[in-house]
């Protein structure tokens, strides 16, 4: 009896519709806007839980062969690559998506996908540091900054990204003294969000910054008055760009489908139309993100800022070195 | 008979009842008495059905309410409780407090007759923060009439009441329980108190009942020198108790020889702390004195029997 | 001997403790490499941060409660009854969105900040650390305090009436003698609440980097990707909670906190003077900081937008969160009542500490709770497609899920505001209505239920907007296309879109004003 019953409340519920299912990171307005035209294109319904990719892959993990996801996607290639681990993606082959995006931004086997890259850069105080100054990440562990220096605490995936590519490049030993320099000459203790890096750098609190380049892009076209001066007060620079020097670091905001997809040539058409030319120019004129897609320009500010080299490492590499990253931030006391 | 308590035993940390015998007939008022500590508010507790002996049975009008297999819930014992504290509902009126357990509510002039019984004519639409603490004991005690229990159970009905007016508030309430012919049994710590209301006294003395009979019995024939000092002062000849009462002193002639040790005066009377000379024995002995033997070395005493 | 009054609690603390019991069984055998490494680096940092933040915000919220609560019961002034309600206010405002109306606001190169320059200060300082986040923190959570110890207050005022009580002691003593700690389990009841929910905080103090547990479990858990050992560091934060709280039930031994209910009106001091600006002027502070300044700021931003308001996502949203809201809360308070109506009538060992146990799930982060909850219920869910009930999820992913999270976490609100209450009530008038022939249950709703309707309703209120805040669980667990006003306000804020996110935020507020007008405009209050 109560067989029969729960199997009408499920009949009832369970809806075969043409749609697809996201579990994301993302938490920004193209993407609403994204959304929206994927499904006035193809009729393709697209349903969103938003929220942290570390817990959100864990619902996922558990809700095992019986997950409504389809999709993950996350704000960086460590949670790509943990997920890829843990056996909650599985991989697809598209001809679109290895023609338009660089060997290194995705997963070799098909797993995951960049879908845009985000730049971790140096910012500053252009009352007070020359550019001509700055050089590389690297440079930053100098003692001539101490005091100077701002960023995101250890919990940011942005600085677990950026120490793990170190890492990946010049090996732990290397790495760690690295850090530890760098937290030596911190001007505070880290505390607030990139943006507020930038405020206390426009303040005058330090020289330079570690920031994310779309932070600056909300600054310039902030509807606030105060967050404007502040993008008045400070210049981007591109580290590590001489000739024998690796190339700024960058991540990527990546999606993959998930082993268990009820939908998953939906999920495959979703991922496509992400990388497709429409879709990469409204995350680089809306979210201030670089494009994948090799055949799509970033957007005129973007351009503004110039272009630059960019460190060409297998992103996964940088997943893989997520954990010792975070071992080296505890070690050194980069809180 | 009424009540029958058999074997009772109750422990918590450590044993608070043991082998509790305990028998009331139909009408009478029964006294448990002892001090604080001694089981006695526990026993209450396990008639009332509140708290679960670990032992022993429990028995109304012959009927079995509590034994190895059966637990009778208190709802279902028709035993009717006056607490300390009187506990009558802040939130009801007099009228709501007096009607609570009733299940018959057709009785129109029964909230009125109880009323009128407790003297308390008019007061149905107060609420119990508006009464004195006398009438409030008045409303529950009506509050429990009108359930028409077999047994009402007090529990210390006087310990927050005026010394002044207890007397007047002790007599009320005995005239109100004798009118209603029911059968009760107090708790108090009062020994007093205890004979001045009771039929029967049972006196418990670190969780045993070590004697039951009336007032007159309890007090002239105490089993033990803890009960007989327990009810006032208690001279002795060797096991022979003797109250106040049954001593006569004289100057001139007696049964025994008695000696002053020291006199306090006390108001209306001295108290003689004397030494009596039975059969070549010293007995110390006090005894209230208003004929000014105080002035004395040695005089004589004569003891009633009872 | 198990009854079924008991056997039903029982059951319940078992459903309700069962997820936390799944993660910390997860927990078992900790990778040991991994806590010697937190031990060698970090874990001092968040054992002092920890100790400092939750000690400092319960003195805090202590002295505010306390205080507030104080004045407005003893004390006689124009305009009290518009302080007894807004006092209360600041609970309403979700503690990040709180840190980042600060941070936003004092934070460098900020309104105040430039206000200082525009006025020739050069000066600046850095709010974004732990003094902010202590502030911030004990501005929402004061009205814990508040509002349970004012409601103890008004029950035990009139020991300032009672001629045996007051005689030839002044007003000053009977209260530090009498009153205060007849208030004791209101004070701890809230104080424990308040402590419990600053450890498990995560918004805020990931924002100002304060390196308490709950960070900790997070840096554990998906930095060095140890659940084992991020689930032993929640489980030491939930065996530090629960200490207190049984040495406090110790130290508390066997005094009786029970007093007569009565409706006395005990006549209220007028204040005159200076003491009345110096009790006004205090009575202001948490209000102006705690509401007002919030208020202002979240007016200001959501002006422009404010014809939007009728938008019907506005509108979807904020019915999702008072559908959420007063079903957790409607079930949490039937419940805890249940629960404490048990131990209070069949007070084993076992039952008096059921409450402390069933409260346990308020120390651990939201987010971790939702892990537990995920695995209880995506078993369950596998167990019914096994036996062939179901073919997909049934439960998972679903409004379900989130409802049971809320319940699990939140449950130690109804608990603490039940049994502070509940042992107020002498059981003798349990113990009359049951000699007078009622049941256990009849007695329960014609004796206690009444008497302890106002603390029902506070309950009821907290545990609401409690829930109209839930950031962490919401996010995780939801199903698809699900918001609430705090995840709106939450995305929209990450977003830095201001003028929307001050539009949810107010959302928040005004339908916690519901609940919270319904206890505080009732007259006895």
């Amino acid at each position: 009896m109560i067989k029969i019953f729960l199997t009408i409340v499920v009949l009832l519920i369970s809806s075969n519709a043409n749609e697809v299912n996201i579990y994301t990171h993302r938490h920004y307005p193209s993407d609403e806007v994204l959304f929206k035209t994927f499904t006035e294109k193809t009729g393709i319904k697209v349903n969103v839980v938003q929220a942290n990719a570390d817990q959100i892959m864990k619902r996922l993990e558990e809700e095992g062969k019986y997950t409504p996801a389809d999709l993950l996607l996350t704000v960086d290639v460590g949670r790509l690559y943990y997920a890829k681990e843990k056996d909650l993606l599985q991989p697809i082959e598209s001809k679109f998506l290895e023609e338009v995006i660089p060997f290194n931004l995705r997963d070799k086997e098909g797993h995951w996908f960049g879908v845009t890259k985000r730049a971790r850069v140096l910012v500053y105080n252009i009352d007070s540091v020359d550019p001509r100054s700055l050089s590389t990440y690297e440079a930053l562990a100098d003692k001539k900054y101490k005091g100077s220096i701002l960023t995101q605490s250890s919990s940011s995936i942005y600085n677990q990204s950026l120490l793990a590519s170190i890492i990946a490049h010049k090996g732990e030993k290397e790495a760690k003294a690295w850090a530890k320099a760098v937290r030596s000459n911190f001007a505070r203790r880290p505390t607030g969000s990139d943006r507020d890096q930038m405020r206390a750098l426009a303040a005058g609190m330090a020289k330079v910054a570690i920031v994310n380049t779309y932070y600056v892009g909300q600054l310039i076209n902030s509807k606030s008055f105060s967050d404007k001066a502040v993008a008045e007060m400070i210049g981007i620079y591109f580290p590590d760009q001489g000739e024998d020097e690796r190339g700024t670091h960058i991540n990527i905001s990546g999606i993959g489908v998930t082993k268990h997809a009820k939908n998953r040539e939906n999920a495959i058409a979703f991922i496509e139309f992400l990388c497709s030319q429409e879709a990469q120019k409204v995350f680089t004129s809306v979210n201030y993100e670089y494009p994948v897609n090799k055949n799509v320009a970033p957007s005129r500010l973007l351009q503004s800022w110039g272009s630059f080299k960019e460190d060409s490492i297998e992103l996964y590499k940088i997943g893989q070195n997520n954990a010792k990253a975070v071992k080296i931030f505890n070690e050194v006391g980069w809180y | 008979m009424i009540l029958e308590l058999k074997q009772i035993n109750k422990s918590f940390d450590r044993p608070v009842l043991k082998d509790v015998d305990l028998e009331v007939q139909q009408g009478q008022i029964i006294s448990i008495l002892g001090k604080s500590g001694s089981g006695k508010s526990t026993l209450l507790n396990i008639i009332a059905g509140f708290e679960t002996a670990n032992s022993g049975s429990l028995h109304i009008n012959e009927e079995v309410i509590f034994d190895k297999k059966k637990n009778t819930e208190p709802q279902d014992r028709n035993i009717g409780f006056v607490f300390q504290n009187y506990a009558l509902f802040p939130h009801l009126d007099v009228k709501a407090n007096l009607l609570f357990g009733v299940k018959n509510r057709k009785n129109k002039t029964l909230v009125k007759k109880l009323l009128e019984m407790v003297g308390l004519e008019g007061y149905e639409k107060k609420y119990p923060h508006e009464l004195s603490g006398g009438e409030q004991q008045r409303i529950s005690i009506a509050r429990v009439l009108a359930t028409d229990p077999d047994i009402i159970l007090l529990d210390e009905p006087f310990s927050s009441v005026d010394t002044l007016l207890k007397a007047q508030i002790e007599e009320d309430l005995l005239k109100l329980i004798k009118k209603s012919r029911k059968t009760a049994i107090f708790v108090t710590h009062d020994a007093k108190e205890a004979m001045a209301i009771s039929d029967k006294i049972a006196f418990i003395y670190n969780g045993e009942i070590i004697q039951y009979d009336t007032p007159q019995n309890i007090y002239y024939h105490p089993k033990s020198k803890v009960t007989a000092s327990f009810f006032g002062i208690a001279n002795f000849i060797d096991e022979q108790c003797y109250r106040l009462d049954q001593i006569h002193l004289d100057r001139q002639e007696g049964m025994y020889k008695a000696q002053l040790e020291h006199a306090v005066f006390r108001g209306e009377y001295y108290e003689l702390h004397i030494s009596v000379t039975v059969d070549q024995r010293q007995y110390p002995f006090i005894v209230f004195d208003q004929n000014g033997l105080h002035t004395e070395q040695e005089f004589y005493i004569s003891l009633d029997e009872k | 001997m198990i009854n079924r009054w008991s056997s039903f609690s029982y059951i319940l603390t078992f459903i309700i403790i069962l997820p936390i019991v799944l993660v910390i069984n997860h927990a078992l055998g900790s990778e040991t490499q991994t806590l010697i490494h937190l031990k060698e680096t970090v874990m001092s940092e968040y054992v002092t941060d920890t100790l400092i933040l939750v000690l400092s915000v319960a003195f805090v919220t202590l002295i505010l409660g306390v205080g507030t609560a104080y004045l407005t019961t003893f004390y006689q002034f124009r305009f009290a009854g518009f302080f007894v309600f807004t006092l209360a206010l600041p609970f309403a405002i979700p503690t990040y969105i709180m840190g980042y109306v600060y941070a936003d606001i004092f934070g460098y190169f900020n309104h105040f900040h430039l206000f200082l320059r525009s006025i020739g200060i050069e000066e600046y300082f850095n709010v974004l650390n732990i003094y902010s986040v202590i502030i911030i923190m004990s501005l929402v959570l004061y009205p814990y305090v508040y509002l349970l110890v004012r409601a103890s207050f008004e029950k035990s005022k009139s020991a300032l009436l009672n001629p045996a009580l007051s005689l030839g002691s002044s007003r000053k003593k009977i209260f530090f003698k009498i009153i205060l700690p007849l208030s004791r389990p209101a004070i701890v009841g809230s104080l424990a609440l308040v402590m419990m929910e600053t450890i498990s905080e995560y918004g805020i103090t990931e924002y100002y980097n304060i390196k308490t547990f709950t960070p900790a479990i997070f840096n554990t858990w998906f930095g060095l990707h140890d659940s084992k050992s991020a689930t032993y560091i929640a489980v030491m934060a939930m065996v530090m909670v629960l200490i207190v709280l049984i040495i406090e039930k110790y130290n508390r031994g066997k005094a009786d906190y029970k007093t007569e209910d009565t409706k006395a009106k005990v006549k209220k001091q007028h204040l005159k003077g200076y003491r009345l600006y110096l009790t006004y002027t205090l009575l202001s502070m948490p209000i102006v900081f705690g509401f007002i300044i919030p208020l202002i700021w979240m007016g200001v931003y959501s002006y422009e937008y404010a014809a939007n308001i009728l938008d019907e996502k506005f509108l979807g949203t904020l019915t999702n969160s008072f559908v959420s809201s007063s079903l957790t809360a409607f079930i949490i308070i039937v419940l805890a009542f249940f629960v404490g109506y048990t131990s209070r009538i069949f007070p084993t060992v076992m039952n008096r500490y059921l409450s402390k146990i069933i409260s346990l799930g308020f120390t651990m982060p939201g987010a971790v709770i939702a892990i537990g909850v995920v695995m209880l219920i995506i078993n369950i869910d596998k167990w019914l497609i096994e036996n062939y009930i179901t073919k997909t999820l049934f439960l998972g992913g679903t409004f379900f899920t989130l409802l049971f999270a809320y319940i699990v976490r939140f449950f130690a609100i109804g608990v603490h505001t039940v049994d502070s209450s509940l042992e107020r009530i002498s059981i003798d008038l349990n113990r009359a209505s049951r000699s007078l022939g009622h049941s256990y249950f009849k007695t329960m709703i014609k004796v206690e239920l009444p008497l302890m309707k106002n603390a029902l309703l506070f309950g009821f209120a907290l545990v609401f907007i409690s829930t109209v805040k839930e950031l962490p669980m919401t996010l995780v667990l939801r199903p698809f296309n699900y918001e609430t006003l705090a995840t709106k306000a939450y995305t929209l804020a990450n977003a830095q879109m201001l003028h929307e996110t001050s539009l949810y935020a107010l959302g928040i507020i005004v339908i916690s004003l519901i609940p919270l007008s319904v206890i505080l405009l009732k007259r006895h209050v």
